[in-house]
């Protein structure tokens, strides 16, 4: 995976060695590191979208086929010839090429006719944001201070509190989640409207459900590895040095365990725009998870590609954000690139 | 903190409670998904946008209680070989004010044929003269049977005699200034939408809901009650049930007996069976050696103890089957099952015993007459409830005929294959009608092979040939009737098991509802009672 990967780690050993952040020319080498990351990026979305066009027309079926079942043979002929179907997979892909690079265009819906890709992407990726950002940004927040509360009270009881609910939150699916909030919450204390979109209730119980697994999540990750940190020499050595408790956690053990937690932050912030699609059913959320799963089903092709480039496009940009990230919470950590 | 908590739970409370008090003519539905377009002409229109166009558009002629009634028609005249009908439109208005005029439903039907269109549906208006022709691209749009001398009239003339025509044929107007206008975008949101029916699109949350208003130019206005229908996409059952209990939603369907019981239970809901045009039924191939005797599967379709069956498997939320069309097809607003009588319950009458009958048909064919040396081969396209199936046929048939039951379980594409290949003995499946009550019939034909039971009739092919070229509705339900007796119990081709039922649950202080299956009455009618 050479694309995704290109953080260096370059650790030195723990010990005094001061390191000082705002080294002269580690901004421009930071924009260069970047523009670099973005060059590969644009590399990688071409090849996934390359292959991704071609595997999708392999599968057998159309988005006719979807729809309706008795079809005269003159439908299927009329309807390729409207939307390019019947012209070789080469021919088509050159012509999607060409709609990218001179119109910047990916083209039109099959299966919702007149609905652009790209104007669909842009609205509802919103929607899908509003709610799945913000669930990940909670779970994440909550999940790192319950793993460190976890792992400091360790086999006390907020720790087993907070172990049933992280074994909860990865074993219960949200659907099922999903059906008791909705049970609970709408029906038995009628507290949040059931279906639907428009006010801020409306996305307290999605969020709710969204944020319960990766917060579950995090936790576990925080809780293993704040234990791994707080028996290290360093941090017994700066309680000896005098610093309060609460100054060695916040200095010392969040930064240096907070990093297997920041490397499961990228895949789970793409995660947002396809996972998002169970509760975005269930609460009729206008969402573009929706969009993704039902493009798939209907073989709608543009629309697949589309969300496919999208997709992948979220999903290096957020690999690239955590890399970032990395640095400016490790400053041991360097880019490649910034040390020669 | 604690101010600003108990603050959030009342504006929270406030906001729920507010969602709660609805207006008093305004009601909640449902689609299981977001319609691809509201453009009725549009290769990919689908049954959410054909529902909302009931509401929005004001087709000729509408399905109200399984009848036609004229709708945007106000009234229509047809010549002596009943192959050119004339309508006269109506006054009715889109609602920007505009005059919806002949040329308007003219410009649908010429958009329908166009091949650039390629819409989807187009054998329905085959019928049509020189749609075939047109949509195939060998003759010019100006030729299609269809056209309107001045605004008020509208012409159709068909290639043949067409009985189910007005309710087949899509007659839903089209202004084709605005679509022009509007382009490939046309019927895919608010603003690219023009409503003239009952209700006008005023919201649409892509894959959220779409909210209709009271068209006050419709020109039945007066009548109708509701001022707005809510129509929220979810394809989640639990989350239904709750929208239904919460008083989110008003009107659902199911087929789970768990929620039904609930529902059944509670007087603030009204349950009605929902008859669907769907059969299952056991396919019998007629070609096979032992089957190819009548009375073999005469008595075959006689140990099916339907009752026991349909129990059994959807705890009797689907009723047993012993014709070949439900309550939900019929002509006119009379369903065949209301004139006839299910053929193979009479046939029943007749047999007391069904295992001396088997006997008889071992006889005849020169086999051993010991049914217990008899094994049939049970094809089943493989799902959830096959392995129930499987043993209720094993036991039904095991006990009341003595014969031994295998099963041979595929996927669907491959047990259709094989069945159509008369490469099996015994099979089952479901079949579903439409609303043109020859869809059924047409099936069996001899030169169709549409349905490979490999057990044919001239005189049911007769009776249905002339049953679809006849429009006298009783002579045609007769002949039916007669066709229905032929193939389900004379010769017992198929045995029909169980008809598909869904249960609409309703708020029960809604009324005005149009329970049939066909109905494209849409919300014209209903209105909540105080």
């Amino acid at each position: 995976m050479p694309f995704f990967h290109t953080v260096g780690w370059k650790q030195k050993s723990h010990g005094f060695e001061s390191v000082f952040p705002a080294e002269i020319g580690k901004g421009r080498k930071m924009i260069k590191y970047i523009l670099r990351r973005i060059l590969y990026m644009l590399l990688v979305l071409f090849i996934v979208t390359t292959i991704t066009f071609f595997l999708m027309h392999c599968i057998p079926g159309d988005p006719l086929t979807a729809l309706v079942q008795k079809l005269p043979e003159q439908t299927k002929i009329n309807y390729y010839a409207k939307y390019g179907l019947d012209k070789p997979v080469i021919e088509q892909y050159l012509v999607f090429l060409k709609g990218i690079f001179t119109e910047g265009t990916l083209g039109e819906s099959i299966r919702f006719p007149g609905r652009q890709v790209l104007d669909t992407i842009q609205r509802y990726a919103g929607f899908s944001s509003e709610i799945g950002l913000v669930a990940v940004l909670i779970g994440f927040v909550v999940g790192i201070i319950l793993g460190t509360v976890s792992a400091i009270k360790q086999n006390r009881l907020p720790d087993k509190i907070i172990s049933i609910i992280a074994i909860l939150g990865i074993s219960l699916p949200v659907f099922l989640l999903a059906s008791l909030f909705q049970y609970l919450f709408t029906v038995k204390w009628p507290l949040f409207p059931t279906l639907g979109w428009g006010t801020p209730a409306h996305k307290i119980l999605p969020i709710l459900c969204m944020s319960f697994s990766p917060l579950a999540t995090y936790t576990r990750y925080m809780r293993s590895s704040v234990l791994d940190v707080i028996n290290q020499d360093y941090i017994t050595m700066a309680e000896a040095k005098g610093m309060s408790f609460s100054q060695v956690v916040r200095r010392h053990v969040l930064r240096n365990s907070i990093l297997p937690s920041l490397t499961i932050l990228g895949p789970n912030i793409a995660d947002v725009f396809t996972g998002s699609f169970v509760i975005e059913s269930i609460f009729a959320i206008p969402g573009l998870g929706s969009y993704y799963i039902t493009a798939v089903n209907d073989r709608d092709f543009p629309m697949i590609i589309g969300c496919a480039m999208f997709y992948t496009g979220i999903y290096i940009l957020s690999l690239l954000l955590v890399d970032i990230l990395y640095v400016i919470i490790d400053p041991r950590i360097r880019l490649t690139g910034d040390s020669n | 903190m604690k101010k600003v908590f108990a603050a959030l739970i009342c504006l929270v409370m406030l906001m729920a409670a507010v969602g709660a008090m609805a207006a008093t003519q305004e009601i909640t539905v449902f689609r299981q998904n977001e319609p691809t377009t509201l453009d009725r002409v549009a290769a990919t229109i689908d049954e959410a946008g054909k529902f909302i166009l009931w509401d929005t558009s004001e087709p000729l002629f509408r399905i109200i209680n399984g009848a036609t009634e004229l709708s945007g028609a106000e009234s229509y005249t047809y010549d002596e070989d009943t192959m050119t009908y004339t309508f006269v439109i109506r006054d009715n208005y889109w609602e920007d004010g505009v005059k919806v005029t002949a040329q308007d439903y003219l410009y649908s039907f010429q958009s329908m044929v166009d091949p650039s269109n390629a819409y989807g549906y187009i054998s329905d208006i085959y019928c049509i003269e020189n749609a075939e022709a047109i949509y195939a691209g060998q003759m010019d749009v100006a030729e299609l049977g269809v056209t309107a001398p001045d605004e008020k009239t509208l012409v159709i003339k068909l290639n043949e005699v067409t009985p189910a025509f007005l309710e087949v044929v899509p007659l839903y107007p089209q202004r084709k200034d605005f679509v022009e206008a509007k382009g490939d975008a046309y019927g895919n949101d608010v603003d690219n939408f023009l409503s003239c029916g009952p209700f006008k699109l005023t919201g649409w949350d892509h894959n959220s809901m779409l909210t209709l208003v009271k068209n006050d130019k419709y020109w039945d206005a007066d009548n109708v009650k509701l001022e707005k229908v809510n129509v929220l996409i979810s394809n989640d059952n639990n989350a239904r049930y709750s929208a239904m209990l919460n008083g989110t939603l008003d009107y659902w369907e199911t087929n789970d007996p768990d929620y039904i019981a609930h529902f059944e239970s509670d007087a603030g809901f009204t349950c009605v069976d929902l008859y669907t045009p769907t059969l299952t039924f056991v396919l019998f191939n007629g070609q096979d050696e032992l089957l190819k005797n009548t009375k073999i599967r005469q008595a075959l379709s006689l140990a099916i103890n339907r009752e026991f069956f349909v129990e059994a498997m959807y705890k009797s939320v689907y009723p047993p089957a012993y014709g070949l069309t439900s309550s939900a097809i019929g002509i006119n607003g009379v369903a065949l099952r209301d004139v006839a009588p299910e053929p193979v319950k009479v046939l029943a009458e007749s047999v007391p015993d069904p295992r001396a009958l088997f006997i008889e048909g071992l006889n005849e064919l020169g086999m051993d007459p010991d049914p217990s040396k008899v094994t049939v081969k049970f094809s089943i396209s493989s799902g959830a409830t096959t392995d129930d199936t499987i043993a209720l046929y094993q036991a039904m048939w095991g006990e009341i005929l003595g014969i031994n039951v295998e099963a041979d379980v595929s996927e669907w594409a491959s047990f259709w294959t094989d069945c159509k290949a008369g490469d099996f003995q015994i099979g089952t499946l479901a079949w579903s009608g439409e609303v043109d009550i020859s869809f059924l019939f047409n099936l069996f034909l001899t030169d169709s092979a549409q349905m490979p039971c490999f057990t044919y009739s001239e005189e049911f092919d007769e009776l249905v040939k002339s049953a679809n070229k006849s429009i006298d509705a009783q002579e045609r339900l007769d002949k039916y009737a007669q066709a229905e007796k032929i193939m389900m119990a004379d010769l017992a081709a198929i045995a029909p098991v169980c008809y598909r039922v869904n249960k609409a649950v309703l708020r029960s202080n809604i009324k005005g509802w149009d329970y049939n299956v066909f109905s494209t009455a849409g919300h014209r009618y209903v209105y909540v009672e105080d």
